[in-house]
């Protein structure tokens, strides 16, 4: 226990450092501040106080948190679902291949005047925007780590008359569930980027569109307000995601300390 | 070789268990097995030997079941294989790669349980009274599958075939990826469960004192594509100790025969015989 803290103690140390060193920094160089587009930092988190820790701010964030959980939900379900099918169809796969990685490297936000002439500027055309650019590397993740699973572990499936549904939940998807996770965390990544993109178009609320409409009328600590706060939106995310995958893959991170692979 | 007349094998001669008849497989133009027939007999401890790389996995998949051949039959109890049966469990040799790394020691036996609809604790239950039959009662069941010792992994492996509660086990070359002590120590295991739980054994090994030891009866596969060379009656009686059988004479007589039979058929194809 003593231990546990002390290491926690240490990497907490070694990831503040430098960002501590750096709000200092950015704080004592911007004190006196005359300049209309570098605020003073105290100034900015004043603004950052009243705009999102407040009850005006989560009435900011909720169309945001909504439209990044339903889009990247979706990503993640659309990412499975479809890759699980297309890993275990070899040929179906092959044949489609060229298609996906053509979509994949069309820019998720390329799309945006698509699906605003199609769907209008609504939440489900940015839930729809999301979930079409983030499920690429759920997609792609899914299908190498379904096509990767040790065939040994299906033949001991069949021996013991596991059924096609039986075998895909008892044992291909836990085998790819660690790239599934890779992939995943990228995709969150993604979700955010274009999430913002596309509040900035006709939205009545959101965090994008308060940035926009923070520098539009020229309400400069505003705007650096917001762009901290998606700073630690998405610093926040990427923790929870962690968590999660510590707990759902506890076994991998022994499994690979014990086989002596790299370890992230 | 003529019969050695084992009093156990004359009692069990009614049925077979498993039966191969003409069996015959090819990967395109690679034939690898020509004309298998042989059978099991229920309560029986069978070897299939033969040197590495003569096709004797190939025929296990065919067996279980896993693979159709390319000619012939397999028939379980009668009834023609077209799947996995029911009572039939399989153990591999790659005990690393068949048990689930992400499962626990206890939920890797319980699979098949599970699979089959058991409930979550009855399957927990059974798992446990598996695990204790192999000597893994003192185990941590909570442990993943490899942060045990190999041998004790191949014993997870061996639990889950018992808690499926087959008639017929098919194992193998279940001892060729652990050390020798190890490899004794499991040999005993598998021979006394058995005995233990009048279980049918087909084991597949490259090691001809392993089969003469274990097994009632040797299927000495030779040749390419690999045929029946002969099925040799072992006779050495039930009870076996690692020390007292393997100085009988009768045992040496056998590993010399055997031996024989699977190099004389090698040396017969090097001058195309």
């Amino acid at each position: 226990m003593m231990r546990t803290a002390r290491r926690w103690l240490y990497v907490s140390a070694i990831e503040l450092w430098l960002p501590v060193l750096l709000a200092a920094a950015w704080w004592f160089a911007s004190r006196d501040s005359a300049s209309a587009y570098f605020p003073a930092l105290r100034d900015i988190l004043t603004s950052f106080r009243l705009d999102w820790l407040s009850s005006a701010g989560a009435q900011n964030l909720r169309p945001s948190l909504t439209v990044l959980a339903a889009g990247f939900g979706s990503a993640v379900v659309v990412g499975v679902a479809v890759g699980a099918v297309l890993g275990l169809n070899r040929g179906f796969e092959r044949a489609t291949r060229p298609l996906l990685e053509l979509l994949r490297a069309v820019p998720g936000v390329a799309l945006l005047p698509v699906f605003i002439a199609l769907i209008g500027i609504g939440t489900d055309m940015k839930i729809l925007l999301v979930a079409s650019g983030a499920v690429w590397p759920i997609l792609l993740n899914t299908i190498d780590g379904v096509r990767s699973t040790e065939p040994l572990l299906i033949d001991m499936a069949v021996s013991y008359g596991m059924g096609g549904g039986r075998r895909l939940r008892s044992i291909i998807l836990p085998a790819a569930a660690p790239q599934i996770f890779a992939g995943a965390r990228t995709a969150l990544a993604i979700s955010v980027i274009i999430m913002v993109v596309g509040e900035t178009v006709g939205a009545q609320g959101g965090i994008g569109y308060f940035l926009l409409a923070a520098q539009r009328s020229f309400q400069i600590t505003d705007m650096w307000a917001t762009i901290i706060a998606l700073g630690v939106l998405g610093y926040l995310l990427n923790l929870l995601f962690r968590l999660i995958e510590a707990v759902v893959l506890r076994w991998h991170r022994l499994y690979q300390a014990r086989l002596g692979g790299p370890r992230r | 070789m003529t019969s050695f007349g084992s009093e156990q094998i004359m009692t069990q001669i009614a049925t077979a268990a498993l039966e191969a008849a003409a069996l015959g497989h090819h990967y395109g133009p690679l034939h690898v097995l020509r004309d298998v027939t042989f059978d099991v007999r229920g309560g029986e401890f069978v070897c299939i030997v033969g040197p590495s790389g003569v096709g004797k996995t190939t025929l296990l998949r065919c067996l279980s079941g896993l693979q159709r051949p390319s000619a012939g039959a397999v028939s379980f109890h009668g009834a023609q294989v077209a799947g996995p049966p029911r009572e039939l469990a399989l153990v591999f040799q790659d005990y690393s790669r068949s048990l689930l790394p992400w499962a626990s020691v206890v939920d890797n036996v319980a699979l098949p349980l599970r699979a089959a609809g058991m409930r979550k604790r009855a399957a927990a239950e059974a798992a446990k009274a598996a695990l204790h039959e192999v000597g893994l009662g003192r185990a941590d069941p909570s442990a993943y599958p490899w942060q045990l010792s190999g041998g004790m992994q191949q014993r997870v492996a061996i639990a889950r075939a018992l808690a499926y509660q087959p008639s017929i086990v098919l194992m193998d070359e279940p001892f060729a990826s652990v050390d020798a002590q190890t490899r004794a120590d499991l040999e005993d295991l598998v021979r006394r469960l058995q005995v233990d739980l009048g279980l049918t054994v087909l084991l597949v090994t490259h090691d001809i004192d392993e089969a003469v030891y274990l097994s009632d009866r040797i299927v000495a596969l030779a040749g390419s594509p690999a045929g029946v060379a002969e099925i040799v009656e072992v006779g050495l009686g039930s009870a076996r100790d690692q020390l007292d059988t393997k100085l009988l004479p009768r045992f040496a007589e056998l590993r010399a025969y055997v031996y024989r039979l699977i190099r004389g058929a090698r040396a017969d194809q090097a001058t195309g015989n």
